[in-house]
């Protein structure tokens, strides 16, 4: 186990699956042994979904697990309070506990990629092989601090299944951009406006004397940027290499296919795409439950699993795992050349 | 001073967000707004370009919003801006809970005030600290002196309050007997204990002595599990309480009431706790009507499939820990067999008032006057002795008696209860009663003849009055628009005539055909509710027939007063028909009669 591995759960929606992951993960730890802390970017573990009125699945720790949560939600037994840090959740101050008593808790974390950077590096000291980060919703942006990520997909995202393989595939191939080398002749210019324009990155080159230009991109990129730098027609052939922030970064700029069609777009075009920082794609989850609402409230309902999971495994070349189905054993053995040392 | 960015998300729902800039701007904040027809990655752009302490987000929420939230604020996470800005959210759904999984640093729901966000932007004590209101429990006798201000009235009570205490003075009943018992139960265990529970079962009827001994209790009656009760605690343990809606709009009166009796605690509670989440100052306690025909009480944590919950010392206790320390609780007593018991055991397990009225028990609901006027001497004293008031619940005007006889019947056993040291509360009620269908005083309107009746009773006592029980009777149909309608009008009443408290009804309480369900006890608060922000600090104003009204009832409970001080005492006079006959349609009750002996 590599000490310093960070997984996070992402989901590319609500109900997709994550706190199933993150169960079974943290049993497939508990029976190896493996020390675990475990955080929230958001708020998990209640009883009933906060949007949908359904049930969810609860988290249970064991003993000697690191956790995160805040005043307002902390277990009255069963866990102590490590640490009551400096950081906050719109639940209230953020406590670092240690499990007692195997025990339900609801996480709460920190929201930001900065203050996650922060608590997992606060939780290090305290001994976990593995952190993990619980993800919230669709939401992505503070899973720029995990060294790893899993993401859970599925009919919860989009019942459509050739739609979802089509954006589980954008999502690996988003993944899989290689990291920027280290600068070589040309230029660096920055541009550092979100959703910067055409007119942004020319105003840049104009301030910039070099003949051939790397341009840095600030997160979030539009779409129709790369789009126009790939057009020849715009005469930016200064611009020889593009970088971007993280997959992350790219992933939640704009919808994903879109966004790898205009990366395809650049490379076409000649221009060499990179991020300044990878991010593995350790493995995509899939769940077949669908929340659907009848009248005026959510039922559950599913796709056809066996055909949800031929599906994605036929568009994607990381293991594709649907947990209820496969097992939190599979899950964690195909995780294993992401967490191996 | 701090600079804040507002972001209407959403166009049609944008008021909250102005009032709250305009609040901000006022205490010297610079604030923006931008417009609502902005598209995320605009906004975006706007906050990055700026610099904001704060960037407050308006929306309303529906399925897909959650996941279009969560992406705004994932683009400024990665745009930068969450390095300098706290992002907010706000709008009528939003809880903690919520703007922590959408991400936010704080969320503003309808709790909220505009203060409340004020505060957090301006960084005071706002941080963690859940919304639970914490109240005092309200006391509807407080500062009233029970004078008699009418002299002919105060002589005629004084003579009857005097004769009626020493009819009782010397006599006993069963249920007085019991109450000894009981009294010596408390801080015995083992065989003593076993012993007096010989000594109390000696003292009941069949039916209870089979339930307490063997748990062989009457039909639909079984204990509460184990389990039943945890569960109630794990699902009351998992809710964040938060700040109840306010009914009134402006003040504290009056008190509102509702009756908790489903027949199952655990349910009464669940109803209880929602009641207290919209509002609600206090219950009634209601049970069964069998538990009135015998002799003793069930002991122990029970449920019974059917109206009226069975008012053990368990059931009342159970019910005070779970509601909020600050509603008022009641226990029925005076109808039936048991009336000074169930007052101690009610003392005893934390109730606030009780429910006697020696004339109502013994005509609508048939305990024997003899029996009731000895139980419930008794029971006024234990209520003085516990420091808890009583309610005098007027619904004998039901069973067809007119108004004055029940007005004149409250001040009797309000005066005997002074007299005791007791502190009663007059309850007349606010319904369309048999004698006033029959005799037309409602023909033109609602309103003159229920004002008339809390003025003829100011007019003689300086009491607490709460209209009850409940508001609006006789009035209601089995359209639930209709039964909210007509009980938000009689509470609108309730507030021209400046009462202490009222009861209201859920709007199927009439025609529920089992237990009222909840959604109907919303109805008719929410509707109690918008009627008092209608008529805010207005009045309803009465015709000058409730004057003429006024007098013709006070007249009446005069000459009630009258006819009853001839009597040699309260029961002789309600025996004899003084305060409601045949002709009315009052009987005088039977059970428990032949029980008052010589002490």
């Amino acid at each position: 186990m590599n000490s310093s591995v960070v997984l996070g759960i992402a989901g590319t929606a609500k109900n997709t699956g994550k706190t199933t992951a993150l169960n079974a993960l943290l049993e497939e730890a508990h029976a190896r042994r493996v020390p675990v802390a475990v955080t929230s970017i958001g708020y998990d573990g209640e009883a009933v979904d906060n949007v949908t009125g359904l049930p969810k699945p609860r988290i249970v720790l064991q003993p000697g697990t690191i956790a995160t949560t805040s005043v307002a939600c902390l277990p009255r037994t069963g866990y102590e309070v490590v640490e009551e840090t400096e950081w906050s959740t719109a639940l209230g101050r953020i406590l670092i506990v240690r499990c007692i008593e195997a025990g339900p808790i609801v996480l709460a974390g920190p929201s930001t990629r900065r203050d996650l950077a922060a608590i997992v590096e606060r939780m290090r000291g305290l001994g976990p092989s593995l952190t993990l980060v619980d993800g919230a919703l669709n939401r992505l942006a503070p899973m720029s601090a995990a060294s790893a990520l899993i993401v859970s997909t599925g009919a919860a995202r989009s019942d459509d299944l050739r739609a979802l393989a089509l954006e589980t595939a954008a999502i690996e191939a988003i993944f899989s951009i290689a990291a920027a080398s280290p600068a070589a002749g040309s230029s660096e210019i920055q541009v550092g406006t979100p959703f910067a324009s055409i007119e942004d990155v020319r105003g840049a080159l104009e301030r910039n004397v070099h003949r051939e230009a790397r341009l840095f991109l600030r997160a979030p990129v539009a779409p129709s940027l790369l789009h126009a730098l790939a057009n020849t027609s715009e005469r930016l052939v200064r611009v020889r290499s593009i970088v971007l922030p993280d997959p992350v970064a790219v992933l939640l700029s704009a919808d994903v296919v879109e966004m790898q069609r205009s990366i395809e777009a650049c490379r076409a075009s000649g221009i060499d795409v990179t991020v300044a920082r990878t991010l593995k794609l350790a493995a995509v989850t899939v769940n077949p439950f669908i929340p659907r609402l009848e009248g005026h409230r959510y039922v559950a309902d599913a796709v056809h699993g066996e055909d949800l999971r031929r599906t994605l495994r036929s568009a994607v070349h990381s293991p594709v795992i649907d947990v209820v189905h496969d097992g939190g054993r599979a899950l964690w053995e195909a995780l294993s050349p992401a967490l191996a040392v | 001073m701090r600079s804040v960015l507002c972001v209407p998300l959403d166009p049609v729902h944008d008021v909250g967000i102005k009032l709250i800039r305009n609040a901000l701007a006022e205490r010297g904040h610079r604030t923006e707004i931008l417009s609502p027809d902005l598209s995320m990655e605009e906004v975006v752009q706007r906050a990055a370009a700026g610099s904001y302490d704060f960037i407050l987000v308006s929306r309303t929420l529906g399925y897909g919003v959650a996941e279009l939230l969560a992406r705004f604020v994932d683009l400024l996470d990665a745009a930068g801006v969450r390095e300098r800005s706290k992002i907010v959210i706000g709008g009528k759904p939003v809880t903690p809970e919520l703007a922590a999984e959408l991400g936010f640093d704080k969320g503003f729901g309808e709790h909220s005030s505009i203060e409340d966000v004020v505060a957090y932007i301006e960084g005071r004590g706002s941080s963690a600290k859940v919304s639970v209101a914490v109240r005092a429990r309200p006391d509807v006798t407080a500062g009233f002196s029970y004078r008699v201000t009418h002299d002919r009235a105060r002589s005629l009570l004084e003579t009857i309050a005097s004769k009626t205490l020493a009819w009782t003075k010397d006599r006993s009943s069963p249920a007085l007997r019991r109450v000894r018992i009981r009294e010596s139960m408390r801080g015995t265990s083992g065989p003593e204990l076993a012993r007096l529970w010989e000594q109390y079962h000696a003292l009941c009827d069949g039916p209870v002595v089979e339930g307490n001994r063997s748990g062989a209790y009457p039909k639909g009656v079984r204990r509460v599990r184990e389990s039943e009760v945890e569960a109630l605690r794990s699902m009351l343990a998992e809710r964040v309480a938060v700040g109840a809606r306010p009914i009134r709009h402006a003040g504290d009166k009056p008190l509102f009431f509702k009756f908790l009796g489903s027949g199952c605690p655990v349910m009464d509670i669940v109803h209880g706790k929602v009641c207290e989440r919209y509002g609600i100052d206090g219950f009634l306690i209601i049970n069964p009507s069998w538990e009135a025909r015998y002799e003793g009480l069930l002991d122990g944590l029970l449920t019974h499939e059917n109206d009226g919950t069975i008012t053990s010392e368990q059931n009342i206790r159970f019910m005070r820990e779970m509601l909020d320390p600050a509603t008022v609780l009641t226990v029925r007593a005076h109808r039936g067999l048991n009336t000074p018991e169930t007052v101690l055991l009610a003392a005893h397990a934390g109730a606030d008032l009780t429910k006697i009225n020696l004339v109502y028990g013994s005509l609508g609901a048939g305990t024997d006057p003899e029996r009731l006027a000895v139980d419930g001497v008794e029971a006024m004293r234990i209520a003085a002795k516990a420091g808890m008031g009583f309610d005098i619940p007027g619904n004998d005007e039901l069973s067809g008696v007119p108004a004055w006889k029940t007005l004149a019947g409250l001040m009797i056993t309000a005066a005997i209860g002074h007299a005791v040291g007791a502190r009663p509360i007059l309850k007349p009620l606010f319904c369309y009663g048999p004698h006033i269908v029959l005799h037309g005083q409602m023909s033109k309107n609602f309103i003159d003849y229920n004002v008339a009746k809390i003025r003829a009773l100011r007019s003689i006592m300086d009491a607490p009055i709460w209209p009850g029980e409940p508001i609006a009777f006789m009035t209601q149909t089995e359209d639930r628009v209709q039964s909210a309608n007509s009980t938000s009008y009689h509470a609108s009443l309730a507030a021209t005539a400046g009462v202490e408290a009222i009861t209201i009804a859920s709007t199927d309480e009439a025609y529920s055909r089992g237990p009222i369900s909840l959604a109907a006890r919303i109805d008719s608060i929410r509707a109690v509710a918008d009627a008092y922000r209608f008529v805010g600090d207005a009045r309803f104003q009465p015709t000058s027939e409730a004057d003429r009204f006024t007098q013709q009832i006070t007249d009446g409970i005069l000459s009630t007063l009258e006819e009853v001080a001839r009597h040699e005492s309260l029961p002789h006079a309600i025996n004899a028909g003084a305060l409601g006959n045949a002709e009315d349609g009052a009987y005088p009750g039977k059970f428990g009669a032949g029980t008052v002996g010589i002490s």
